[in-house]
């Protein structure tokens, strides 16, 4: 068999890399994707592209957020990144310009990699560093000879570039000529005057990190780490085999870290879980939770929701973690993840007006404060239930000139003011029914209240009824409890396991029989169980045969 | 979008091809076009930027519109939407002053040309006299901010600039800028939360003051100047906000205190009175056109948010003597909010010292917040009231403020969509009669308006525009060092 080239190996060794870098967004945090997906509203439209180029590093960002839109295909999402990385591998390879130490060119693609676990780390510095690579790879092969014709190029091209990949440009700065830095940091000094932003933003980057007047370490290390690769690569001898094992090693070392280090796995599995709650996946939500519980507040409340949607809240709570009735219906925090999700509860449970608010705190949660596709979507939902279609046209317009929403936009702007096709949609005419008549201002310390009149409004909203029961079983409150489950079972069929649990605790406490037929004999055994043991040893280890029970949440409580 | 954008959308406009077919064998219906927005009939200054509009019809293939003017003139737009050129527009408005501009429609639609009705716009002989607008964008309602901002713009063309954004100071939540009269030589502007304090420019210098002291129960906001520049009046409140649970209203703000006060800038002293510290929500502070009085609403506490629906203000003066920076020994109600079962909140005195203008709601003391809330308007001559028919809607209008030579007001309405507040300009005349009012124009209005997330708040004429350093107040937010005001 023929043996492959140098070069050849070189591809190889990239195509792998790769492959690897695809393989890891694909399957191994995909919804990481998704989550920087709904943080942008990309427009194909002349004004965005205006807005975008009217501040520093504004194309790097606007390429950046017109790839970002593809996220939503993961697959293609990941092999965005996967370009980008062996672009820049490639480039600074070039950049290098020795036939040795291959392995060396992978370092600031390495660092990238680890950088973008932290999940506000944008896809702009990618592609900024893609463009000045770019750059001093064209410097290299035509930049003037004459020192005159060199510093008018200098000149000119800086500012150019500082507006088009932001400060990258001073990685290009010094590779061109080190000593017009100078000039490019006073460049990005005189513009930091002007612009409507801090210095300090100014200075590490608008759009390289969503988190504003902030840049992790290892980005501000990459140029560095690019230039020292320009410059001393080529001072190094010709690499003795252990040399190149150990640059092989090393670039194994590169590719595992950021996998086992790099990235927070809790803050990706709480990714996963909003994208099945954004989706209306219950039944992965329950199977996902199945294989591990569910333990912190966003998962457990996707779970709970999960469960509500699926008509099992009240067979199976209690097989997960649970963490009181904030676990239901959690409080409102300032930040995009929880109230996106929070509103998401909402919405299901009817209270439309509520999910709309939850919809525009979430959008202005965003630390850049862009504006979300997925959040103007909801919007376009809520005002279209609420019969709000001057609102509603105005938000269903901006998605239609988006790639993926549009063909959503357009079929509901068909909805418009067609009550009748609005009142016979699934979600939006159950909603719409679901939705309280009367107005009355929302307080977070009556949730079970307003469940309570959701259902009563409407019997068949058993996501409302579940909540309603429920709440007061996670708060450990029987008594309230006892005097929901009445005015539910008087009104609908529903009898599952923990509110039967609940009532025969609730009997039991008042040493009375349940009435006859509310709960099963075989409840009334299990219950019995329960208290011989706990009565005996309120630690017995037998007690872990009922740790999927109302029982055991309200006494054990492990 | 700031002034790069702008250059860089002008750029853009040049490049992009648009229709431009000439009408021919036009037929004509006898109707009027159905434009975006209404210009239609309403009255303006010849010193504003050009009321461009689209047709409603959004499948249009051209717009061809001609404008002659009454005492002469004449220009010609073709194109998506109407698209007057700045200079062009202004001389015909200037040598219409006091006479009308006739605008001729024609649109192209499937090839085919349809003329429509003529139809007028009013050019008062009364100028605006201002440089522009300022005002606050601010995303319709709720509780995270996000990127507020302070814009000013140019009422003689489309220029926006920010003057104080969100970007610049991220995190902090600022409002309640107000400028003397129209004159930003004199501005003040409230930051709220943690480097919250008081900004008064005099002069183009930063001064920030903490203004709660341990005698008031919080910093000063909805401030206005006293005519003669040295005093800001304030209300000292505690603002919230409640969410409608239900399909008709969204929210409802309401206070938990409020007090008015008046802060005199040159020895950064508070001047309190008794009867503006009461148990009762003194709010909304203003001076009489001579400063010789401060009209302000006021209500009787209730538990809100339980009891939202039984805050009812009254319009209340109390006389205010500058020489001794002392107030009256006596109030005076000027509309009744019990009696009349309503709410008379934002009494904004015109400069000219004729008229009092005021929001009027069946319920509490933020008007932005109460769909039903109308403008009324009351001559200081006689007493008599009335309500600005001429300009109210089904839906809320409010923050009004008067220009200079008081001649014309600016008020936010969400009357085009019940969510998003726009700004909208009325002319008065001597005898009270207000014209119908006209939406801030834009280049592209459909556009603009439609791709806006942002609610327009406090709106005001600006004499001249405003010069804050961003970065100065930057600096001074995060030092966070603050002169600390004392009382009288």
């Amino acid at each position: 068999m023929k043996k492959l080239s140098n070069k050849q190996w070189a591809w190889l060794v990239t195509l792998v890399v790769g492959v690897s870098v695809f393989l890891f967004w694909s399957y191994r945090y995909p919804f990481a994707l998704t989550y920087q997906e709904q943080l942008q509203l990309f427009l194909f439209d002349g004004d965005y592209f205006i807005d975008r180029l009217s501040e520093p590093g504004g194309l790097a960002r606007y390429v950046a957020e017109f790839l970002v839109q593809f996220y939503n295909g993961v697959a293609i999402g990941a092999a965005i990144i996967a370009v980008l990385y062996m672009l820049i591998q490639r480039l600074t390879w070039r950049l290098m310009k020795v036939k040795s130490h291959y392995i060396l060119s992978f370092m600031p693609v390495a660092m990238l990699w680890f950088a973008m676990g932290d999940e506000s780390v944008m896809l702009t510095y990618a592609v900024a560093l893609v463009m000045a690579l770019a750059v001093m790879i064209a410097w290299n092969k035509l930049a003037p000879q004459n020192i005159v014709a060199k510093v008018v190029a200098v000149v000119i091209l800086i500012p150019i570039l500082y507006w088009l990949i932001g400060p990258l440009v001073l990685m290009v700065a010094v590779w061109m000529m080190p000593l017009s830095v100078i000039y490019a940091l006073a460049l990005m000094l005189l513009s930091a005057h002007y612009l409507p932003f801090p210095m300090m933003r100014v200075m590490l980057g608008i759009s390289y990190y969503r988190i504003p007047v902030t840049l992790p370490y290892v980005l501000m290390a990459i140029p560095v780490v690019v230039l020292l690769l320009g410059w001393l690569t080529k001072r190094l001898p010709e690499p003795k085999t252990w040399v190149l094992t150990a640059e092989a090693l090393l670039l194994a070392v590169l590719v595992v870290v950021p996998q086992q280090f790099g990235f927070d796995a809790k803050k990706y599995e709480l990714m996963e879980y909003d994208y099945l709650v954004r989706i209306g996946d219950w039944n992965d939500i329950i199977a996902k939770a199945e294989k591990k519980t569910p333990d912190l507040p966003m998962s457990v409340s996707a779970t709970n929701l999960a469960l509500a949607m699926t008509n099992q809240l009240g067979d199976k709570a209690f097989d997960f973690f649970q963490r009181g009735s904030e676990g239901l219906l959690p409080k409102f925090e300032r930040n995009f993840a929880t109230t996106q999700l929070t509103g998401e509860i909402y919405f299901n449970l009817g209270l439309v007006n509520t999910a709309q608010r939850l919809a525009f705190e979430a959008m202005e949660a965003i630390p850049n404060y862009n504006k979300s596709a997925r959040v103007v979507k909801r919007l376009a939902e809520t005002n279209l239930i609420n019969g709000e279609y001057k609102v509603a046209e105005k938000y269903l317009k901006m998605l239609e000139k988006t790639v993926f929403y549009r063909p959503w936009a357009q079929r509901t702007l068909a909805m418009l003011g067609n009550e009748k096709a609005i009142n016979e949609h699934p979600l939006y005419g159950t909603l719409r029914q679901y939705r309280l008549q009367d107005d009355f201002l929302f307080s977070d310390r009556e949730l079970d209240k307003i469940c309570g009149l959701l259902f009563m409004h409407n019997t068949s909203n058993m996501v409302a009824a579940q909540y309603l029961l429920m709440m007061p079983l996670m708060d450990k409150d029987i008594a309230r409890f006892m005097q929901y489950a009445p005015v539910v079972q008087s009104r609908v069929q529903y009898n599952p396991r923990h509110i039967q649990e609940g009532i025969a605790l609730a009997f039991m406490q008042k040493r009375q029989q349940p009435p006859q037929g509310v709960v099963s004999q075989f409840m009334l055994q299990q219950m019995n169980e329960f208290a011989r043991i706990y009565s005996t040893n309120q630690q017995a280890p037998e007690l872990a045969k009922f740790k999927n029970t109302l029982w055991y949440y309200l006494m054990v409580g492990k | 979008m700031n002034k790069i954008g702008y250059w860089l959308m002008g750029v853009g406009c040049w490049l992009m091809a648009s229709c431009a077919s000439t009408p021919e064998q036009v037929s004509k219906v006898n109707q009027l076009p159905d434009i975006y927005p209404d210009y239609i009939g309403v009255t303006i200054p010849a010193d504003i930027a050009p009321l461009n509009f689209n047709l409603a019809d959004e499948d249009i293939d051209c717009m061809d519109v001609v404008a002659r003017g009454s005492k002469g003139g004449e220009l010609h737009t073709n194109g998506d939407w109407a698209d007057f050129d700045i200079a062009d527009w202004q001389a015909l408005t200037q040598q219409n002053q006091g006479g009308k501009i006739t605008l001729t429609v024609c649109v192209e639609k499937d090839g085919q040309w349809t003329q429509y009705n003529d139809f007028d716009i009013y050019v008062s002989k009364d100028n605006i006299d201002e440089w522009g607008l300022t005002y606050r964008r601010i995303k319709p309602g709720y509780e995270v901010g996000g990127d507020i901002g302070i814009y000013q713009r140019n009422l003689s063309n489309f220029d926006e600039t920010a003057i104080l954004a969100e970007t610049v100071v991220p995190g902090r939540c600022f409002n309640c800028h107000t400028a003397n009269r129209t004159n930003p030589n004199r501005i003040t502007l409230q930051m709220r939360g943690e480097g919250g304090g008081t900004m008064i420019q005099k002069d183009g210098k930063q001064a920030w003051v903490e203004t709660k002291t341990d005698s008031t129960k919080a910093a000063g906001s909805y401030s206005y100047w006293h005519p003669q520049g040295d005093y800001v009046a304030m209300a000292v409140n505690s603002v919230h906000q409640s969410f409608f649970t239900g399909t008709g209203q969204r929210i409802e703000v309401y206070h938990k205190f409020s007090n008015v006060e008046v802060l005199d800038t040159r020895t950064n002293e508070l001047i309190l009175s008794p009867l503006l510290q009461t148990e009762d929500l003194e709010i909304f502070p203003a001076f009489s056109h001579d400063g010789k009085w401060l009209y302000y609403s006021t209500s009787k506490p209730c538990k809100v948010p339980a009891e939202y629906e039984k805050v009812k203000c009254s319009i209340c003066r109390i006389g205010f003597d500058a020489e001794k920076g002392q107030f009256g020994l006596q109030v005076d109600t000027l509309l009744n909010g019990p009696a009349t079962d309503k709410s008379y909140v934002l009494a904004r005195p015109s400069y000219d010292g004729r008229w009092l203008m005021y929001c009027v709601s069946s319920r509490g003391n933020f008007p932005v917040s109460q769909d039903d809330a109308d403008l009324w308007l009351m001559d200081l001559k006689t007493g008599k009231t009335r309500a600005l028919t001429e300009v109210n809607s089904q839906q809320c209008e409010a923050y009004h403020n008067w220009s200079d030579n008081s001649r014309w007001f600016v008020f936010s309405s969400k009357c085009e969509d019940g969510m998003y507040t726009k700004l909208y300009l009325a002319c008065i005349d001597e005898q009270g009669r207000v014209s119908k009012p006209f939406l801030l124009p834009q280049r592209n209005p459909r556009k603009y308006y439609q791709e806006l997330m942002d609610a327009y708040n406090v709106p005001d004429f600006t004499k001249t525009k405003v010069e804050l350093d961003a970065h100065e107040a930057y600096r001074q937010v995060f030092d966070n060092k603050r002169e600390q005001v004392k009382i009288k």
